[in-house]
């Protein structure tokens, strides 16, 4: 029967739900068992989206819900970042008085981006769009009284309001041109021929609709603000899940779209352009969040190379959703690291880190180093598939525009890497509680035990393929 | 599993030293040269194992990791990898036994030299194309950090030169590395595979890119004429033992590189690009020579002899490369260039920890302000005169089989080019006996009165390193034979 | 196998001799060393008696091996017998301590033996190399001093470079035959045959000081004149005619080498001859006639009679040693080389005479064995031509000019106040009594029972001498010798003039030879500076940038431009100066434009990050436009 096939979804929905009843009726200092419920209703969700795996992909709730392979890994993969960012955040957000919601919110958000990984549906697009976003906006701007949060929060919604008017007009021109908002009666109507202008009005409204999830060029201006911005933990948050939700969505809608319409070149396009502007904004960033936010649009650049040629017949779609495993776990563990140094932000905090927090500078290396791709970590991995398939889908230059783009990126990681190692501490280090660090050691161990199991996650990404 | 443990045991130590905390100096020394001598040992065994008349490759280990994409940890030595793997630990031995000011940091210093030592040995022995360019690229990051926090003068600067060139170079090895890969029609990085597919033996552009990109990152390394701007001021602001690594171990990555990756996998293309290597590599021979005679820097002279002999070894490997049917002059030209490697790393490692004696006394290369310390400090003139004549070609000294091998083999090759290298040996004669000259000879400066003979622990360490050159020197056999085996296979002789 | 404790033995005694010299004091020392040279006198002996041989493989191609030949077993005798006399004058003439002078020239010795004994030319290679190498050692003996130690290099360098000869010749016989035996030479195809045949040539012409490497003689007189005797008699100067006259049978084949090896032969005796005559300085003087009367052997080898070579080899080695030890005790009468200021007069009276008959050896007046040995040369050349003959007997009578100089000038009346009393030991006298003896006792070589055993005993082949050529000779010599007288008494005149001056200089071959050492010193030393000026400031000026940045301070594009320019500031020379331009706008362009696009690129894309929404906006929506375009025309 239907409904179960959402199972994990309504699992979140009911958690959050539960937590926001809970938040409000829970005296002060039971306010942090929220996120002992989000953590439960993340991993039932998460047992629930396991035992999908393996079915044979299909369609349901009469077709504009996908239930294949690609939006059950990118569902699990959300769940997880989800996870992570619920455990990092309780020492956080001790001195905030309620913050019990808080909790909801993420789980809304993380519904609204499963949403989008698994919508085959421009309507069902749109709503997990907005879902995500709308709950992100609170979230990003969570510390009432910092005034950059706020800032952040604000540009947030600002570029977000357009980019979702945008996707919405896009969405209205296809129902207009196709009848219909399904993806599959969309194809066939494509199959058939339709009025050029319109459609690519319309592809270019969806298409940069969602580059403001992948925090992509035009609309990547949040980014950076909302990494340094936000709270550690959300900043965590938006810069890995929206992505992964983002990707498999326009990955799964640039594919219904007929050959004669030039969108490879214009993902091409935009994937260039990103992965160039953020490299460059970081080379000299001196604050560390915002190195990382900028550098995470960077690496939304690279992934979109995988989307480029998802319709050559290459392997691109494991590709993709490797590239985003390596690239969540990397990302999740250096704002992991962030957090649980309390945030600190300024590269000059870390000077000399290596002499006092020995272990915490290896994972904050880790996860840089494998951002840049370094092998043997996960991280080179995923570029290196990234590589493969672009090339043998014949974009050779687009991996030689990413390949110098890494070497650019190499610079900076590297100067973060020098900084802790060369230069002299400055005063005592303070670092978060015991969830922080949990979650901290938890992420890196799970890099580490990716990056020499790869064969194992290769394995299961294998075949996967969307539903047709 | 005995070359694993090589180079595993270094990592271990240097995973103690960088997490447990509070060390004390000599416990922390103790226990690396403790690790360092395991290290050695396990590569003695290993050497005991090795039948020199056995297959190419072995004490091999190979254990897949992503076999979908052909990565995997694959170990093994032939002849060659062995032979360097076992100088440089050894190097690595005295450097790290050398006492040195560590600036108030002995673990991290003790540390970085372990994780160098175990990156620079896994380069000679991995099997597996991935692994080899990540402990190439790995020995980069231990030296620039032992340059720039315990080198003198402007360290890091210094550091970010050989950073930047090194790496630059080990990126156009990449590309080559995976357009190799790429070549295979099933792609992996398995070095045994390619060198027994040969994907590329029929030339081409693709073939010449290829091998080009490899040459390129592999002659920064070395480094050859006119790629070696990096390499004097590393030297110079180095800590003495860093720089006796530098010299005596990562150089030469660049030219185990150019015997295992071109020689071994793109002959053809080598052997239609040979002479011109040979040429670039007389020009590195005659060039460095004539430059380090022009040095008034007592580091800086030593560090271009290392261009000059790196030549050598180059040209042997050229000769090795080349078209040309006398395989018994190939195969001498080739051992040639591997005893090069191995007598050049003892040598010049003990002329660099020499180099650090002084630094360490005086505080000044300048050969100018040296002069009549033959009565002050015998034993250390002793054994300088011991290394610069091995360094010179002396027979009877690990220089001369080298040599003369290489001589032999390339004139029977290209003539004309070896009747211009053994200019070299004159050349570096002369500037040897003019630096023993003006060190040793003369009348004492005043400020030198003070000038203090080696202390024992100097003096242990550089002894052991004249005894294996006088070992190599006098009874060569025992590593000949062990190379000669490779070197065989490899030229197809048998 | 047992061969190789002929060799062996001296060098590993080496080491004890110099322990044993650093804390005793001369007897012992010393008679450790007669000892070992003894022993190693007895071993050669023994070798012979049973026909010893060596071989040590160290791979299948590199093979040492020894043998003995009629030939090499002489030398192999003489070079210890001619050292046993020397080392006891050493032991008792020079400063203690004595440890390091003895134990060299012990190991010397020894590496002279492996060369003698050598029957391949890796074999031979080692042997050269070695006592190269000792030479440097003996002749830096007193390395406190100026001018010593860079002589030593000067003698080393010029030796080393005939040896590069060596090392080609092995290598063409290895392109060869694939291996490093004597024998294979003969078996090469031509043209390897010429080039190994040029390179033993050019070895042998280093090595034994002929023209024009005859000057690193004169530099290696800054050593000790015990060291000079060795060097100059038995071993280092005789390395070169020995290898020649061991290999030219087996040179035959080539055309060119045997007149080669008569002509610089001569002209080294004739000119050397002269320089010996003008020269002032006592060591210098002889150090020319030894280059000269090698000459005179090569000459021998060269019109195929290596035996006769061999001969004059061995009385030359007697008197020539005897005749360096006279001249170290006399300097140490008057503290001076120079011959002007010897005349020591009746001082020393037996000394005068034995280095009377010494000298007379050396002008080759008969009865003396030398003379004997000389005629055979005069007459072998004369089966060549009779120019030939003539050209040597000539050399001969300059060698009596100066021979009889020498022995004036030394011993000579002089109006100068006496010295205190003669400074002379027994062993001094010893030893040169010991020399001279022998030099006596070689007269039996006019006997002609003696020259028919010798001629039996060495296998030589019968030379049929002339008489009237033996005459011809004998009056050159006494001419030479009156000639000589004269000079003494007013030569001053002669030794003034531009000619003699330079012919002092070894007609300007020392000064050459410094010459060119300088210009290679000094192209070492443009280079160097190209190289730290040019090359390594673009590099460090590219790092110093990319530091700049990372420190996000300001542009470093000045920084490469200052850097480049200093360095092209100082460059001196043109080449340097051309490279500085070129190579500093290269190095500023390539990676300074590069690098400074980056840089330019990431100042923009902080910039676009105003913070100002309109302007997101207006970013988003000429994205947006982009894309619509591509899309359109994509589409169209």
């Amino acid at each position: 029967m239907p409904l179960g096939d959402l199972l994990p979804e309504i699992t979140l929905l009911l958690g959050a739900v539960s937590i926001v009843l809970f938040a409000s009726f829970a005296p002060q200092r039971y306010q942090a068992w929220a996120a002992g419920l989000a953590l439960v209703a993340l991993f039932v969700a998460a047992w629930f989206s396991v035992q999908q795996w393996g079915a044979p992909p299909r369609l349901t709730f009469s077709g504009v819900w996908a239930l294949d392979s690609v939006a059950i890994a990118a569902k699990l993969l959300i769940l997880f970042s989800g996870a992570v960012v619920v455990a990092l955040s309780p020492d956080w957000m001790r001195s905030d008085r309620r913050h019990g919601e808080y909790y909801a919110l993420c789980l809304f958000s993380l519904l609204g981006m499963i949403m989008m990984a698994s919508a085959n549906d421009a309507m069902e697009l749109v709503v997990g769009v907005l879902l995500s976003s709308v709950a992100s906006y609170p979230l990003a701007a969570y510390h009432r009284s910092f005034t950059p949060a706020l800032e952040a929060a604000m540009k947030y919604f600002l570029i977000g309001a357009l980019a979702n008017a945008l996707l919405v007009i896009g969405v209205v021109i296809l129902f207009g041109l196709v009848g219909d908002t399904d993806y599959v009666k969309a194809s066939e109507v494509f199959q058939v021929g339709t009025d050029s202008i319109a459609l690519s009005i319309a592809v270019a409204c969806i298409v940069l609709g969602l580059t403001y999830k992948l925090g992509a060029v035009p609309t990547q201006a949040w980014m950076p603000d909302v990494a340094q911005g936000a709270p550690a933990p959300i900043a965590a948050l938006l810069t890995v899940a929206p992505k992964i939700g983002a990707a498999v969505a326009l990955a799964r809608f640039v594919t219904i779209l007929p050959e004669n319409l030039a969108w490879p070149s214009i993902v091409a396009l935009i994937s260039v352009a990103t992965m160039t502007l953020g490299n460059l904004a970081a080379l000299r960033q001196t604050d560390l969040r915002r190195l990382l936010g900028w550098s995470s649009v960077s690496q939304s650049g690279y992934m979109l190379m995988a989307i480029v040629v998802v319709g050559s017949g290459v392997a691109a779609l494991p590709a993709l959703l490797a590239f985003l495993v390596a690239y969540a776990l990397a990302n999740l563990l250096a704002f992991a690291v962030v957090t649980h140094l309390r945030g600190r932000t300024d590269l000059e905090h870390y000077h000399g880190l290596a002499r006092q927090q020995p272990l915490i500078t290896a994972a904050l290396i880790l996860a840089l180093l494998s951002l840049v791709g370094i092998p043997p970590l996960v991280g080179f991995f995923g570029k290196f598939l990234l590589f493969e398939v672009t090339i043998e889908a014949g974009y050779a230059w687009l991996a030689v525009v990413a390949a110098i783009n890494t070497l650019v990126s190499l610079y900076y990681y590297l100067r973060v890497i020098a900084i802790t190692m060369f230069k002299t501490p400055q005063g005592k280090v303070h670092v978060l509680g015991g969830w922080s660090w949990v979650a901290l050691l938890v992420s890196l161990a799970l890099l580490v035990m990716v990056s020499l199991g790869f064969q194992w996650l290769l394995g299961m990404l294998h075949h996967i393929a969307f539903v047709r | 599993m005995i070359l694993t443990l090589a180079w595993c045991l270094p990592l271990l130590g240097t995973l103690l030293l960088a997490f447990m905390p509070r060390w004390s100096t000599s416990g922390a020394r103790i226990f690396s040269i403790a690790t360092a001598a395991l290290a050695l040992a396990m590569l003695v065994w290993a050497w005991i194992g090795f039948d020199p008349d056995g297959p190419l490759f072995q004490h091999v280990l190979d254990v897949p990791w992503v076999p979908s994409i052909g990565v995997g940890y694959r170990v093994g030595v032939d002849g060659i990898a062995l032979a360097v793997a076992t100088m440089s630990a050894l190097v690595f031995l005295a450097s790290i036994a050398y006492p040195v000011d560590t600036k108030g940091q002995p673990r991290q210093y003790y540390a970085w030299m372990l994780f160098l030592m175990a990156t620079s040995l896994a380069v000679f022995l991995v099997l597996d194309l991935l692994l080899f360019y990540v402990f190439f690229d790995l020995s980069l990051v231990g030296m620039y950090f032992l340059i720039g926090r315990w080198g003198h003068g402007k360290p890091q600067l210094s550091a970010l030169t050989f950073f930047l060139f090194t790496f630059a170079g080990s990126l156009a090895l990449l590309l080559a590395i995976i357009g190799l890969y790429l070549s295979l029609d099933s792609p992996s990085f398995d070095m045994r595979l390619i060198i027994e597919q040969q994907p590329l033996a029929g030339g081409g552009l693709y073939a010449g890119l290829v091998f080009l990109g490899l040459m390129l990152g592999l002659a920064i390394k070395t480094p050859l004429v006119p790629l070696h701007t990096w390499l004097p001021q590393a030297h110079v602001d180095a800590p003495g033992p860093a720089s006796a690594i530098l010299a005596g171990v990562l150089l030469k990555m660049g030219t185990y590189g150019m015997v295992r990756l071109p020689l071994a996998m793109l002959p053809d293309t080598f052997q239609r690009y040979a002479l011109v290597v040979g040429i670039i590599a007389l020009v590195a021979i005659l060039y460095g020579a004539l430059v380090a005679l022009g040095q008034r820097n007592l580091k800086r002279r030593i560090a271009y002899t290392s261009i000059n002999h790196m030549g050598y070894t180059v040209l042997g490997i050229a000769v090795a490369a080349s078209l040309s049917d006398n395989l018994a002059a190939k195969q001498l030209a080739l051992t040639g260039a591997t005893v090069e490697m191995v007598a050049h790393g003892l040598i010049t490692g003990s002329l660099f920890l020499i180099c650090g004696s002084f630094w360490q006394r005086t505080g000044e290369y300048d050969l100018d302000y040296y002069g009549g310390l033959a009565y002050q400090a015998p034993l250390l003139t002793g054994l300088t005169v011991l290394a610069a004549f091995a360094s010179l070609g002396m027979p009877g000294l690990a220089g001369f089989v080298a040599e003369f091998q290489i001589f032999a083999g390339t004139f029977a090759v290209y003539p004309w080019l070896a009747v211009l290298a053994v200019l070299g040996i004159l050349i570096t004669a002369g500037l040897f006996l003019d630096l023993l000259r003006r060190l040793f000879f003369g009348s004492l400066p005043v400020h030198l009165a003070q000038f203090t003979e080696l202390n024992r622990a100097e003096a242990t360490v550089l002894i052991a390193l004249g005894l294996g050159i006088v070992i190599i020197g006098v009874y060569p056999s025992f590593l000949l034979e062990v190379i000669d085996g490779a070197s065989a296979l490899l030229i197809g002789g048998r | 196998m047992m061969l190789w404790m002929v060799p062996l033995l001296p060098v590993l005694a080496a080491p004890l001799i110099y322990l044993s010299g650093r804390r005793g004091g001369r007897a012992w020392v010393t008679l450790l060393a007669l000892l070992v040279v003894a022993a190693v006198l007895v071993l050669v002996a023994l070798a012979i008696a049973n026909d010893w041989r060596g071989s040590y493989a160290i791979n299948s191609v590199l093979v040492l091996q020894l043998g003995l030949t009629p030939l090499s077993r002489i030398v192999a005798l003489a070079v210890p017998a001619i050292a046993l006399p020397i080392l006891l004058f050493a032991g008792f003439h020079e400063r203690p301590p004595l440890g390091r002078l003895l134990a060299i020239m012990v190991a010397f010795i020894g590496a002279m033996e492996v060369l003698v004994l050598a029957k391949n030319l890796l074999t031979l290679l080692v042997g050269w190399e070695l006592i190269g190498a000792c030479s440097w050692a003996l002749i830096s003996h007193h390395w406190q001093e100026k001018s010593a130690p860079g002589n030593a290099i000067q003698a080393f360098i010029v030796t080393r470079f005939g040896d590069l000869g060596l090392y080609i010749a092995a290598a063409a016989v290895f392109a060869g035959s694939g291996s490093f035996g004597y024998q294979q030479l003969s078996g090469l195809d031509s043209g390897l045959m010429q080039v190994a045949a040029a390179g033993i040539l050019l070895a042998a012409m280093a090595k034994s000081a002929q023209v024009p490497f005859s000057a690193w003689l004169f530099a290696a007189m800054s050593g000790p004149v015990s060291v000079s005797a060795l060097l100059h008699a038995a071993t280092l100067v005789a390395a070169g005619f020995y290898l020649l006259a061991r290999l030219q049978p087996l040179l035959t084949g080539v055309n060119w080498l045997m007149p080669a090896i008569i002509v610089i032969g001569l002209i080294t005796a004739l000119a050397g001859g002269l320089v010996g005559i003008v020269q002032g300085h006592a060591k210098k003087l002889l150090a020319a006639s030894t280059s000269a009367q090698y000459g005179l052997m090569w000459v021998a080898v060269g019109v195929g009679y290596p035996g006769v070579a061999l001969l004059h080899f061995l009385a030359h080695g007697f008197f020539k040693a005897g005749l360096f030890l006279v001249t170290g005790i006399a300097e140490r009468q008057t503290g001076s080389y120079q011959l002007a200021d010897m005349r020591l007069g009746d001082r020393l009276p037996g000394i005068a005479l034995l280095s009377a008959i010494l000298a007379l050896a050396l002008a080759g007046l008969a009865p003396l064995g030398a003379a004997w040995t000389k005629e055979q040369i005069v007459s072998v050349a004369y089966e060549k031509s009779l120019w030939l003959a003539l050209g040597v007997a000539l050399a001969g009578g300059l060698s009596a000019v100066y021979a009889t100089r020498y022995q004036l000038a030394m011993f000579g009346r002089s109006s100068r106040r006496e010295l205190g009393s003669p400074t002379i030991n027994w062993a001094e006298r010893l030893a040169v009594g010991g020399l001279s003896a022998v030099t006596l006792t070689l007269s039996v070589l006019w006997w002609p029972e003696a020259q028919s055993w010798l001629q039996w005993s060495l296998g030589l082949p019968h030379i049929e001498s002339h008489f009237w050529l033996l005459v011809l000779s004998l009056v050159l010599v006494v001419l030479g010798i009156a000639l000589g007288a004269v000079l003494i008494r007013r030569g001053q005149s002669v030794m003034q003039q531009n000619w003699a001056q330079s012919a002092a200089r070894w007609w300007e071959l020392v000064p050459l030879t410094r010459d060119i050492g300088d210009a290679v010193v000094r192209l070492g030393d443009s280079l160097a500076r190209f190289d730290a000026q040019v090359l390594e400031a673009t590099t460090s000026a590219l790092a110093e940038w990319v530091k700049r940045t990372s420190k996000g301070l300001a542009r470093s594009d000045d920084e490469i431009v200052d850097a480049s320019l200093h360095g092209s500031a100082y460059s001196a020379t043109w080449m340097a100066r051309f490279s500085a331009t070129a190579g500093e706008s290269l190095s500023h362009r390539l990676p300074g434009s590069l690098a400074g696009l980056t840089e330019r690129g990431g100042r923009w894309a902080r910039r676009a990050q105003t913070g100002q929404t309109h302007h997101y906006y207006a970013g988003i929506a000429i994205g947006f436009a982009i894309l619509l375009v591509i899309l359109l025309f994509g589409a169209l």
